[in-house]
């Protein structure tokens, strides 16, 4: 790691030690559900900036340095918004060809608008080639009617890049958030992470406004879906790792039969094989963030790799970090439990395991 | 005194030097001319071939220049290795003396012991052979038994090995012998050289559930050898036994790395021979899933070799990631062959007879094979205690 990354990786765990840990989902379960003060000091600490072009003011360091923040943020069990409400709209907005309305979009959220991307169905499988947002030809534009879910990072933006389905198949457009029609629900996910569901009414979305139709469009929501895939998985690098890591100290610490319980071989196979599938783990999102710039078959493959060895490591670390930890796992009390909740949510979004070993597959042509 | 090349004249090198019959014939890191007095192979083309890296070092690119090596650092090896990947051209010596007595006599042996065998290794003069399993001491090495009685000058062995790879081939033995009892099961340990010619020495290859196999067993009966062949001092020599593992479990780790490389391609077409294909695709989604899994995890482990190369070429010797390497590298062998013979289906089931076809009989006795890679050189259990005792902290098993 460079000494620029590390300096990130510092300031990012620092940062994640003071407004991070499982105190701040408790209070967004008990009922205040937004993460706007995380975004402000995300904002303010400059982490919007990492990975921001030099001529915009930001240190151009890329997904190296977003990863090394991310993962941070899993380790003390938040999404950093970088992600979410920064990254991915960026990364959907890259993915479109030229255009005013992209120009402005980026060099807003470049300096800090928060925004977020809406293209997920309510499919148990959701495909983000088959958004369930309805786009109809209107005479003032278009009309949108349907509803997204899973919005991450969807509470508090003010404004979302929007995937739809339309006449040519697939449309990417922006909305804003207090467009006429447009609803913003809170959704409380099983890890508290900032999640929306956005219903459309006739929503109406300007010719100006259009951002991507077709083959374009389609491409624009891959490279969201890349880096979305990459992004969770340096999250749940860093949460599987916190996982471990307590799980360990448990077992050095923890006495029954007169000794601590880490003396038990059975045991120490079994914290050694979720260290294995960390380094493992760690291995992939090298590889993720090595090919991401490639883009085309490379970014998909590395992407899907990632996610699906990162998933695999965090629900291994979170689920044996629960039964190992014993009774005390299973209570609200302790953080592992925390984290099996973000390891299914992370494991789940964007791709589970099997439909990321899907992608890798055909990619490959089998 | 040899001729040294540098970085950007291996390729020319091995474009003029390497035999038209060996070009194209690399398989791994260990198919290659081994060497030693009872090397037989029907292609004199091995000894031209290493005869002609002798003369810059390169039978043993990283050995000092006065032991015969080439002295290159660790990019110029890189860079020799790659070219010799590229050009698809077996190491020009390959074995054990290489891999795991050479760079431990480099560490714990006297001048005389280098002199004496370092360039007969970096030659393949002779073959050596590793004895440390026992019958009674598999897993738990250190209670080995084999006994070493001083007499004079001389230390005099009885006793047997078991599970030593190649000692039908081979000349000389490194070995761990039993010198003394102390408080302690790893006291009281010598590291012995022996040459396997000397009287009382007998070999028995044993036969594995593939059919074949490199392993044998080795008796002692009173065996003379002289002490200056002692690695280390007389009793003390667990030390350098288990930096001889570290190496060990490095070589294997890298040896498997060049059979696990780049199967994707050839599991999925024989997976699509098996169960054909609906809409480009696998028909078989499990199977295509279960491809994709190993693939993947073959991607990781390549990933997590290159960066336990780049620490170890940094200096560092092998220790705890050897055993991450060799644990991953074995379990994944033994998945790669698991597959195989998953889409072999009851073409996998062949021994041998009419009805089955060369490679699938060939398959299957990899596959059988495979089963020893997880036990050898230290079991898979084995690494497991290592890496959460050395390397997670844990304490000593009670149980």
């Amino acid at each position: 790691m460079s000494d620029e990354l590390e300096l990130i990786r510092q300031t990012a765990a620092q940062f994640c030690a003071e407004h991070g840990g499982a105190e701040v989902l408790r209070t967004r379960r008990a009922g205040q559900p937004g993460d706007d003060a995380l975004f402000d000091a995300c904002v303010a600490q400059g982490f919007m900036g990492v990975a921001l072009a030099e001529e915009h003011g930001g240190m151009d360091l890329g997904w190296p340095a977003l990863v090394a923040l991310i993962k941070e943020g899993g380790k003390a069990l938040i999404e950093l918004p970088v992600l979410s409400a920064h990254q991915l709209p960026i990364e959907a907005l890259l993915g479109c060809q030229g255009g005013a309305t992209r120009s402005q979009r980026l060099a807003e959220l470049s300096s800090g608008r928060r925004a977020a991307v809406a293209w997920q169905s309510e499919a148990r499988r959701p495909d983000v080639f088959a958004p369930s947002v309805q786009a109809t030809h209107a005479a003032d534009g278009w009309r949108l009617s349907g509803r997204a879910t899973m919005v991450l990072g969807g509470l508090g933006a003010s404004g979302y890049v929007v995937s739809a389905r339309c006449d040519d198949g697939q449309m990417v457009c922006w909305v804003d958030r207090d467009a006429a029609g447009l609803e913003v629900q809170a959704q409380a996910l099983i890890d508290h992470r900032n999640s929306a569901r956005l219903v459309f009414d006739e929503v109406l979305v300007a010719d100006a406004q259009l951002l991507a139709r077709g083959g374009p469009a389609r491409e624009a929501i891959k490279r969201m879906l890349d880096a979305g895939r990459l992004g969770l998985a340096a999250q749940m690098v860093g949460g599987a790792q916190a996982s471990f890591e307590m799980t360990l100290e448990y077992l050095k610490t923890r006495q029954q039969f007169g000794v601590p319980i880490g003396s038990f071989q059975a045991l120490q196979h079994r914290i050694s094989q979720v260290f294995i599938r960390l380094q493992m783990a760690e291995a992939a999102l090298r590889i993720g963030v090595d090919q991401f710039a490639l883009g085309g078959v490379e970014r998909a493959r590395a992407a899907a790799l990632a996610k699906a060895q990162c998933g695999e490591a965090y629900s291994l670390a979170s689920r044996e970090g629960v039964q190992l930890h014993g009774g005390i796992g299973v209570t609200d009390e302790h953080d592992i439990g925390f984290h099996l909740k973000s390891a299914q949510v992370g494991s789940v979004l964007f791709g589970d395991v099997h439909s990321c070993r899907s992608t890798w597959a055909a990619l490959a042509g089998y | 005194m040899s001729k040294r090349l540098s970085s950007d004249q291996f390729a020319e090198f091995i474009a003029a030097s390497a035999p038209e019959s060996l070009r194209g014939t690399r398989l791994g890191a260990f198919d290659g001319f081994w060497g030693g007095r009872r090397w037989c192979h029907e292609n004199p083309d091995y000894l031209v071939w290493r005869d002609r890296c002798l003369e810059h070092g390169l039978t043993a690119p990283t050995w000092p220049e006065a032991y015969g090596g080439g002295g290159l650092g660790a990019e110029e090896y890189t860079a020799w290795e790659q070219a010799l990947v590229d050009a698809k051209v077996p190491p020009p010596v390959v074995g054990f003396g290489l891999t795991m007595i050479g760079p431990t006599l480099l560490h714990y042996g006297t001048d005389a012991q280098k002199t004496e065998h370092l360039p007969a290794i970096v030659r393949g003069d002779l073959r050596w052979c590793q004895g440390y399993s026992e019958p009674g001491a598999g897993s738990d090495l250190a209670s080995l038994t084999m006994q070493a009685q001083r007499d004079g000058d001389e230390l005099v062995i009885t006793g047997q090995k078991i599970w030593t790879s190649y000692a039908h081939l081979s000349d000389w033995i490194f070995a761990l012998v039993r010198t003394s009892r102390g408080e302690r099961k790893q006291q009281g340990i010598t590291f012995l050289l022996i040459d396997l010619d000397s009287p009382g020495v007998e070999v028995r290859p044993i036969e594995l559930i593939s059919g074949s196999s490199p392993f044998c067993e080795v008796f002692f009966s009173d065996v003379r050898v002289p002490v200056r062949h002692v690695v280390g001092a007389i009793d003390e020599g667990w030390g350098v036994a288990k930096a001889l593992l570290g190496f060990e479990r490095s070589m294997i780790g890298a040896a498997i790395a060049g059979q696990l490389s780049g199967l994707e391609a050839s599991l999925a077409d024989s997976a699509r021979s098996a169960v054909g294909e609906r809409d480009a695709r696998l028909a078989d989604e499990s199977l295509r899933q279960d491809v994709a899994a190993y693939a993947m995890k073959e991607a990781c482990y390549h990933e997590l070799l290159k960066r336990i190369d780049q620490a170890r070429r940094s200096g560092r010797t092998p220790g705890s990631e050897a055993s991450v390497i060799k644990l991953v590298g074995t379990e994944l062998k033994k998945a790669r062959y698991d597959l195989e013979m998953r889409i072999a289906g009851t073409h996998g089931l062949g021994w041998s007879g009419a009805g089955f076809l060369e490679g699938d009989l060939e398959t299957t006795r990899a596959w059988l094979r495979s089963r020893a890679n997880s036990i050898e050189g230290g079991t898979s259990e084995i690494q497991l205690n290592i890496l959460a005792q050395r390397v997670l902290g844990l304490p000593k098993g009670s149980a």
